[in-house]
């Protein structure tokens, strides 16, 4: 049998092309009944009659033409795909306002999300770059009379640990340190010097991109001391050179030679709440373990390790709490009240981004409840509207499943659109996270997997794609009802579904709200927090010199730096301080007075511990409630040491307010030497403004030195301005030095509330967003009631309602609607704000003042939306209705 | 014609051989060949217009047409069919045997009982 057919390949005659050839048909036939003089209607009709039985002539042709062939039927069916795609394309041409909107709004769902799944993948699933990372473990110990939680490791257990232990494989203790960078001809430069034990790579296992790793033995060599570089510092200071072996750095004034380059990503960073120096590594360096470690006293190390082949983490944590109760009895004084504990090294990583990253999914999930809900109803009021050309079309030989797939290829064209332009947005976005996101969120939103994306992506489209079917279908069902658009009855059913959809949009938009403005009083009375010294005209510094710099050559770099800064124009006071406060974690310690009997070791009261020098109260604006500041009368050779201590420690020993000249012993430095207190000041936030501030010690320079201090200056001036003079001020005395972290008090202090403030502006935003797109809907939503019950409103105005009743009829309506959506919407926000509760704070999650007022908003808000298109309708001429009919 | 379908085949047999007919005058599409048949016929020759399709497929499918897809005077779709030369060949025969078949039922029915 020759198919004798001039057409392409791919357009074997198919089932679309039959019913076009007949259509066509039809077309001319109609128009020359039309060009006779009759309606188009007629026209048509009589076509019709003439033309016989469509469906049965149309199958006759398709079984002549033998379209039995499940080939041709593939490539007919693409091709109809390809057909309806087209003509989707001219449909949403023709009514571009609502396309635009349709695929904005999916868009924006689809972007957040995209974004959002980046992030979640990144912070939650995505593997550790290390080998067989769930065997990982930290170590760490905790004070269970303080219960601040897990605290670094002591020398002395971590020798105990790693002798004892036979859950674990092998251990590496680790500390990183910041260091200053110096080189020919360029400024120093900080970075973070991570000293590590030699096992450290091993248990990790990565594999070095460029020479290697420590080999045992290394601890000792000196001078160069061997030193492996990150990725980062490689390309910076190297150029990315692969001879780099054996290049040579000087940090800290220690000569190094480099052995090796890690791969990007190696530098484990187990986040700023869990070490007092939280730095990202650019270098590591052996960390030898001497013999003095068994007794060394000092908690600074933190550790992680690697399980034994076929021991669980539990046992490990098992083994750890055990052996701090051995380390209890060998040493009392030093470990008493102190546990252990071992924690999967993924649970560490991932715990402080839990609460902000589950608090910003859920926002984003409701944000794309509310985009498809929206979506879904434009679509429904669209298709609905066109069901006469449904009807129609199917009055023409389209069958169900050829209408069904008109819709589905309308769905592919928006979720192709939709997919498109959201990946735009979610680019974007990324590169907006990663710039306002707080640091250790940022760089969970920097970098992102192609294949998450498209994962998600591909399952935004599908949810489209079943959108777009549905709303299709039910508009096809309201077609097969003929005249039911006009039919009061038959639209109160589709109403009640638009009806439904708006209100389910209001209840979420609730939720968003009354977290927006939890958020928002959250930050407002974080911010009203008097922290104790002053947030504006503060300006901060750090400086690292070098090891060679002894107490003493530290103490005249300090003074000489101080008295130099306080000649600058502009700056008032100046003094120096080991942390300043809410920088991050700073160094404590446990204490006792000595007017007193000596509480058992682990009742000793832990206090944070800083040093200072100069007038570095007077400079933060720290109030010196009793007594004096440090001066030249505190000498480093004193037998008896000068301290100052907070307010609240002073009232805590000495309620009734002669702690002057009182003593201490504070376990840091000379443990034995007494410490006699010369002043006191006021109370002070360490952490952040909505921690409870901790008892503080302030030792002085001269009899405690420090070679890492931060200088801090009152000033009015700019600080783009006095920067490069404070540069310039230490370059004068020592040029190897760097100059780090210069900031103003005040970006400190907000730097704290990053987390909330990114929250709460994006909860804020999304929260507006899904409350103008409810509102609009409810306006919406009335106004087609409205329109329908045209008929109604003019029979009820003509036996002579009036027209506030008429507007009254309307808004009972939306009444009911909008107090269903306040009442779970509401109790969304209650079960959501108990779950967030620790985002909070000086707030409640179910204070009612906030969810009265938000609930108060809404329904004013959909009341005025619906009485609007409500007050149109009373207003027209009923006679014009009834007679329009 | 009417669905009779007792007279199925043969009414077929002569709509295939009136469509070849009407392409041999050039080709046409479906419409363009109804309308040739009605003015032809001065509108006695009232086809079941949707019937014509079948037809054209079966005629194709044997070989006597080929079809190509043009644009209708409307601007839409339309599938252009022509004769081949098989077709015409079986036209010719086609022709012959009911103008033979014609002339021997004129012959049977003008034939007078012997009075």
């Amino acid at each position: 049998m020759k198919r004798s057919n001039k057409s392409p390949l791919w357009q074997r005659p198919a089932g679309s092309e039959v019913h076009e050839e007949l259509a066509t048909h039809l077309e001319l036939r109609t128009k020359e009944y039309v060009d006779q003089g009759m309606s188009q209607r007629d026209a048509r009709r009589k076509a019709l009659e003439r033309f016989g039985d469509l469906d049965r002539h149309a199958a006759e042709c398709l079984r002549e033409a033998g379209i039995r062939n499940r080939r041709w039927r593939l490539v007919a069916w693409l091709d109809e795909v390809r057909q309806d795609l087209r003509f989707a394309l001219r449909r949403f041409a023709k009514r571009p306002g609502l396309a635009i909107l349709l695929v904005g709004m999916l868009a924006l769902g689809l972007g957040t999300s995209l974004t959002m799944a980046g992030i979640w993948h990144h912070a939650f699933w995505k593997k550790l770059p290390f080998s067989d990372p769930d065997r990982l473990v930290t170590l760490w110990e905790e004070q269970t009379t303080r219960g601040k939680g897990l605290n670094v490791v002591g020398p002395a257990n971590f020798v105990a640990f790693r002798d004892g232990a036979k859950t674990l494989d092998q251990l590496a203790g680790f500390i990183t340190v910041p260091a200053s960078l110096n080189a020919e001809g360029v400024p120093p430069m900080r970075v973070g010097a991570r000293w590590v034990t030699e096992e450290y790579f091993e248990v990790l296992g990565i594999p070095p991109a460029v020479g290697r790793t420590f080999r045992p033995g290394d601890g000792l060599l000196e001078d160069p001391a061997p030193a492996v570089i990150s990725h980062r510092l490689w390309r910076q200071h190297f150029g990315g050179r692969r001879d780099v072996e054996g290049e040579k750095l000087k940090i800290d004034g220690i000569p190094y030679e480099v052995i090796g380059v890690m791969p990007p990503g190696a530098a484990l960073d187990l986040g700023p709440a869990r070490a007092p120096y939280g730095d990202a590594a650019d270098l590591w360096r052996p960390l030898p373990v001497t013999e003095e470690w068994a007794t060394q006293r000092g908690r600074w190390l933190m550790i992680v390790a690697r399980l034994a082949d076929g021991s669980a983490p539990e046992e490990a944590h098992a083994e750890a709490s055990g052996i701090m109760d051995r380390q209890r009895e060998a040493m009392p004084d030093f470990n008493a009240g102190w546990i252990g504990h071992a924690i999967p090294l993924a649970e560490v990583l991932r715990e402080p981004l839990e609460l902000p990253l589950t608090a910003l999914g859920g926002a984003v999930l409701l944000l794309l409840l509310v985009v498809c809900i929206n979506a879904s109803s434009l679509l429904l009021s669209r298709n609905l509207a066109r069901a006469e050309e449904l009807g129609l079309r199917r009055a023409l030989g389209a069958g169900r499943t050829r209408l069904a797939r008109q819709f589905f290829a309308e769905g592919l064209l928006l979720a192709g659109l939709a997919a498109g332009a959201g990946w735009v947005l979610a680019l974007g976005l990324r590169r907006l996270s990663a710039a306002s996101l707080p640091e250790h969120l940022a760089a969970a939103a920097s970098t992102t997997e192609g294949a998450v994306w498209v994962a998600a992506l591909a399952a935004g489209s599908m949810l489209i794609i079943v959108l777009a079917l549905l709303t299709g279908l039910s508009g096809l069902r309201a077609a097969a009802r003929p005249g039911s658009t006009r039919d009061f009855g038959g639209g109160r059913g589709r109403h009640r579904a638009r009806a439904g959809m708006v209100f389910a949009q209001t209840a979420l938009a609730l939720v968003l709200l009354v977290g927006a403005a939890l958020m928002l009083q959250t930050i407002h009375r974080l911010l009203s927090v008097d922290p104790g010294f002053d947030t504006d005209g503060v300006v901060a510094f750090s400086v690292s010199p070098p090891r060679d710099y002894g107490p003493e050559r530290m103490s005249n770099f300090l003074d000489q730096l101080m008295a130099d800064v306080g000649a600058l124009p502009g700056v008032d006071r100046v003094g120096a301080v080991t942390a300043v406060p809410m920088a991050g974690l700073g160094a404590g310690t446990s204490f006792a007075a000595t007017d007193r009997p000596e509480p058992d070791a682990a009742d000793w009261p832990v206090a944070d511990i800083r040093v200072v020098e100069g007038a570095y109260f007077a400079a933060m604006g720290i109030e010196l409630v009793k007594g004096r500041n440090f001066d030249s009368s505190d000498h480093g050779e004193d037998t008896v040491g000068s301290v100052i201590v907070s307010r609240d420690l002073a009232d805590d020993l000495w309620p009734n307010g002669d702690a002057l000249g009182k003593g201490l012993h504070i376990n840091w430095g000379d443990p034995a030497r007494e410490r006699r207190i010369v002043g006191v000041v006021e109370t002070v936030h360490h952490v952040d403004p909505g921690t409870a501030p901790r008892q503080a010690i302030y030792f002085p320079h001269a009899q405690e030195p420090e070679r890492r201090m931060s200088l801090v200056l009152a000033t009015q001036r700019d600080l783009a301005a006095l920067a490069p003079e404070l540069r310039g001020s230490v370059a004068a005395i020592d040029p190897t030095i760097p100059v780090y972290d210069v900031h103003p008090i005040r970006s400190i202090v907000r730097g704290t509330l990053a987390d909330r403030q990114f929250l709460s502006r994006v909860v804020t935003a999304f929260g507006a967003l899904a409350f103008l797109l409810s509102i609009v809907g409810i306006y919406g939503v009335t106004m087609l009631s409205v329109t329908e019950s045209r008929q109604e409103v003019g029979v009820r105005m003509a036996l002579g309602a009036r027209p506030l009743e008429v507007v009254g009829l309307f808004v009972r309506r939306v009444a009911t609607w909008t107090a269903a959506a306040v009442v779970v919407g509401l109790s969304g926000a209650i079960l959501a704000g108990h779950a967030a509760e620790r985002l909070f704070f000086g707030v409640s999650a179910t204070d009612p003042s906030v969810l009265v007022g938000v609930a108060l908003l809404v329904a004013a808000s959909a009341l005025i939306a619906a009485a609007i298109p409500a007050r149109k309708a009373a207003r027209v001429d009923p006679s014009r209705i009834l007679r329009w009919e | 014609m009417a669905k009779d379908t007792s007279s199925s085949d043969l009414l077929r047999g002569t709509l295939d051989t009136l469509i070849l007919k009407t392409l041999a005058w050039g080709p046409r599409h479906g419409y363009g060949i109804a309308r040739w048949l009605e003015d032809v016929s001065d509108d006695m020759l009232r086809i079941e217009e949707g019937s014509l399709y079948p037809a054209l497929y079966r005629l194709e499918k044997r070989g006597y047409v080929e079809s190509e897809w043009g644009v209708s005077e409307l601007g839409r779709r339309a599938k252009h069919y022509r004769l081949t030369p098989f077709g015409r060949a079986q036209l010719q025969r086609e022709t012959e045997d009911w103008t033979r078949f014609a002339q021997i039922v004129s012959r049977v029915l003008s034939t007078e009982p012997a009075s």
